[in-house]
């Protein structure tokens, strides 16, 4: 077990690192926001969150789509929406969609 | 070797170390401008534990410019479907209780995973969040009440950034 938990972080620390997917990237420090759509539905009273994350690249975990977050809030019309990215040094690293709408 | 960290070294020091490592209110919220007033939307809090089952409690705030009530969405699970009837904020001297609304019931890893929704007065949440004393949220459902609570000194912490955000949101 040990050499199996030895060998997993050897092959994450060697083949990759917690990346996010940002339009910049930040090698040592990413904390962004961006956006990632739009509609021609007006105004917004709610906002709802989802988000996913990944440890040093070996695990990934979590539900950030669009509907998961319109869901935590109970959108049905989605105005618009952004997304966040976090990454630092490669360990750990934050995908969070925001959903704005009624 | 020593030129990569000297280059690191610069790198990082273009960066104001305020902007990484003290209170950055960004990380608690973010402010969305709109006609008819701005949406302040507070970022989940993963922090408590309901004190019955151990599982846990996220709870987030979405506040409006023009209206006098805050929304409070949140999420608890049990091993049985109880659907909350509504919830209690309760702070060593207040008591803030509020019908609550469901916006879904799902069943993951083997437990229910129940989300609602509150309204409560936005004066007395800015009251309850100003005061030293820890929140704790009180679910109440048809048989059974569950408790939420964080460690103070986290709370300290989340209070002080909401205060700011309170103070920000009611100074526009």
């Amino acid at each position: 077990m040990k050499k199996l938990l030895g060998l997993l972080l050897i092959a994450g620390l060697m083949s990759s690192c917690a990346f996010v997917a940002t339009p910049v990237t930040g090698l040592v420090y990413t904390d962004i926001k961006a956006p990632l759509a739009v509609t021609s539905n007006e105004g917004s009273t709610k906002v709802g969150t989802a988000k996913m994350q990944s440890i040093l690249g070996i695990v990934a975990t979590g539900d950030a789509s669009i509907e998961a977050a319109a869901k935590s809030a109970g959108i049905t019309k989605i105005h618009h929406v952004d997304y966040e990215a976090t990454s630092i040094i490669g360990v750990i690293a934050t995908f969070t969609v925001l959903v704005y709408g009624e | 070797m020593k030129t990569l960290v000297i280059f690191l070294f610069g790198v990082l020091s273009m960066f104001p170390l305020s902007q990484i490592a003290a209170q950055n209110l960004d990380k608690y919220y973010t402010r969305r401008v709109q006609e008819g007033g701005d949406i302040f939307f507070i970022f989940p809090n993963e922090d408590f534990k309901n004190s019955v089952n151990r599982s846990n409690f996220f709870f987030d705030l979405t506040i409006r410019e023009g209206s006098d009530s805050a929304t409070i969405n949140f999420t608890y699970y049990s091993k049985d479907p109880a659907p909350a009837i509504s919830l209690v904020l309760i702070t060593h001297d207040d008591r803030l209780e509020a019908p609550a609304k469901k916006i879904y019931i799902d069943f993951v890893k083997k437990k229910w995973e129940h989300r609602c929704s509150v309204k409560v007065p936005f004066a007395g949440l800015q009251k309850m969040i100003s005061t030293n004393s820890p929140l704790q949220f009180e679910i109440v459902t048809a048989d059974q009440k569950f408790v939420c609570e964080t460690k103070a000194g986290k709370w300290q912490k989340y209070a002080d950034a909401l205060s700011k955000i309170f103070y920000i949101f009611t100074s526009d």
